[in-house]
């Protein structure tokens, strides 16, 4: 990283002002994240007190033979189409909304900005359950525009549409920092490229393509790193808008609480089953690890033939 | 400027497209909220007709929003203040390079991200030291020096200049007491901007607070609002006014505080 500076403060007070940062981050971080690993090996509750013991590959086992195998092919397709959808429509919509708030053309950007990153700050919950609201589909006000075109649906509460549903809530919820990230990107590109292209006289499609494109793709590959690895973790509008039991929205991270810790799934505390659990969460951890190196191999093989 | 008129009508009907699907589910869910139930079952999607504030009373007393307040104000002021500081003092070391191990403490930070989550671990860590349904416990796990602020103290400490740390200690000033009467104030900028996104993501926590609160006095508000779960059964009129209530503050934080926090998430988006 870089050299040892002389430090002008004793080495102990440097020091004593780390510690309870170091040590938070062992004991409550690292600690735990291995830990994951060996909880997958055993039968152990949520509850205090109750015997439990190392019951080897038992969880994998199970994991892999011993559940249904159509709720285990279901939930790996969520987690795939939920992960895919997420991560393409948030960037692609989020690119578009970063040109245009970015466009000399336009007036009143900073309050289009602010509105668009509003749900951040709201949070899960709320987004949940505004969306439940506007997405009823008993009559509510989404329902009756369909409606005029002779559709129906039931949104989250019909099998064929609950995914769909939870991807759209969830890209409404995080676009904001999908498209403040590009912003930041593309004011970071020098104007001088695009006054040099005015007077070659480039079309606004060339300047796109040959100047803002390649210059703010690291930006952009930053942002679908950060989708993909958000989306596969991301859990918390599937829970709170489908709930725990609804098999038609289950991905990995959702089924990870769902054994967990038993939110939503209706079922007593005593059955929190975190061993088995903790192997969810591995099986997670190693699904992100082989979608971030599809992602990166197949950008390094695109950047390869450009 | 006429060949760009095309283009301009095109980005504005973009921009009105996203504005109405980011707008209309607020509006649409205050306008649920001054309903009477009666009048919301006959017409869902219909504008209210007159004003009822009946639903936010039912929901004040339903969600005990009262009593939950206190309880987020709490966790939102010492989970931020003590982060935030984890991560100043965190930050400097590593920042100067004064510490021969900054490098390795740099990189226990960094790899956390990228190791399997510790959810559960955590939880069973807590469940043993007794701190499961108290308020230490559901704290605890969300005060930390890592993250974004790190990364943004990281930087932001190397534009101060080092000469103010040597002309304080040749004048015998403490490191603490140069950290607090010096540095902080200067890192102002910066900290304001993190301790508002730290402090969001505080108050909006539901997930800790599930997990491990089960004693009603200690929930926060987010746990309040969340009495109000369900599939399509709830009285949307009631859950409606409850949420409202739970983002009216947070709405009218955001319309002041808005450009420290949008300069925060840059700072750590790009860095991330």
């Amino acid at each position: 990283m870089q050299q040892t500076a002389k430090a002008s403060f004793p080495k102990w007070a440097l020091l004593a002002g780390i510690l309870p940062a170091l040590f938070l981050q062992v004991a409550l971080g690292l600690i735990p994240s291995v830990m994951t690993f060996i909880l997958s090996f055993t039968d152990i509750s949520g509850v205090k007190g109750v015997p439990w013991k190392f019951i080897g590959l038992a969880n994998y086992r199970e994991f892999f033979f011993q559940q249904s195998t159509r709720d285990l092919l279901a939930v790996l397709k969520n987690t795939v189409v939920f992960c895919i959808g997420v991560t393409f429509f948030q960037n692609l919509i989020a690119l578009f909304i970063a040109l245009a708030l970015n466009s000399k053309l336009i007036k009143g950007k900073g309050f289009f900005r602010s509105v668009i990153f509003l749900p951040v700050v709201l949070g899960v919950l709320v987004t949940s359950y505004i969306w439940m609201n506007t997405l009823n589909p008993m009559e509510g006000p989404i329902a009756k525009l369909i409606g005029l075109f002779g559709l129906q649906s039931g949104f989250f509460a019909s099998a064929s549409s609950a995914l769909a549903c939870c991807i759209f809530t969830q890209i409404w919820w995080a676009m904001g920092y999908s498209m403040v990230i590009n912003l930041a990107g593309l004011q970071s590109i020098p104007s001088e490229l695009y006054e040099a292209g005015e007077i070659d006289g480039t079309s606004s499609w060339q300047k796109f393509k040959y100047i803002t494109f390649p210059l703010l793709w690291p930006t952009i590959n930053v942002n679908i790193m950060l989708a993909i690895i958000g989306s596969l973790q991301s859990y918390q509008i599937i829970l709170f808008t489908t709930g725990g039991r609804n098999m038609a929205t289950q991905t990995l991270a959702a089924r990870v609480v769902f054994f967990a810790f038993n939110i939503n799934s209706g079922s007593g505390a005593g059955a929190m089953r975190q061993g088995y659990g903790a192997t969810w969460a591995m099986i997670l951890f190693v699904f992100i690890l082989i979608a971030t190196l599809i992602y990166q191999r197949a950008v390094k093989r695109r950047e390869e033939m450009l | 400027m006429k060949r760009h008129i095309p283009l301009k009508i095109l980005i504005y009907t973009f921009i009105a497209i996203l504005m109405i699907v980011y707008m209309f589910p607020l509006f649409y869910a205050f306008n649920t909220s001054i309903r009477t139930k009666l009048d919301y079952m006959a017409n869902p999607s219909g504008l209210a007709k007159s004003i009822h504030f009946e639903n936010y009373v039912e929901a004040f007393k339903k969600a005990n929003l009262s009593a939950y307040v206190g309880n987020s104000l709490f966790y939102t002021a010492v989970c931020t203040t003590a982060s935030i500081l984890m991560a100043v003092f965190l930050a400097f070391p590593l920042s100067r390079g004064y510490l021969k191990i900054g490098g390795l403490i740099m990189g226990l930070f960094l790899i956390s991200m990228f190791l399997p989550d510790g959810t559960i671990p955590q939880f069973q860590i807590l469940l043993h030291l007794g701190l499961y349904d108290t308020r230490l416990g559901y704290m605890i796990g969300m005060i930390g020096g890592g993250g974004t602020p790190l990364l943004m103290f990281y930087v932001y400490i190397k534009g101060i200049p080092r000469d103010f740390d040597e002309a304080a200690s040749i004048d015998g000033c403490g490191y603490f007491r140069y950290m607090f009467t010096i540095m902080i104030p200067l890192m102002k900028p910066a900290i304001a901007s993190m301790a508002i996104i730290t402090a969001i993501g505080i108050w909006n926590d539901i997930i800790r607070a599930i997990i491990y609160l089960s004693n009603k006095k200690l929930y926060p508000i987010t746990r309040g609002l969340y009495v109000f779960r369900g599939q399509y059964q709830v009285d949307m009129t009631q859950q409606m006014a409850a949420l409202i209530m739970v983002a009216a503050p947070l709405i009218i934080m955001y319309v002041f505080l808005q450009r420290y926090i949008i300069d925060g998430v840059v700072a750590g988006g790009i860095k991330a």
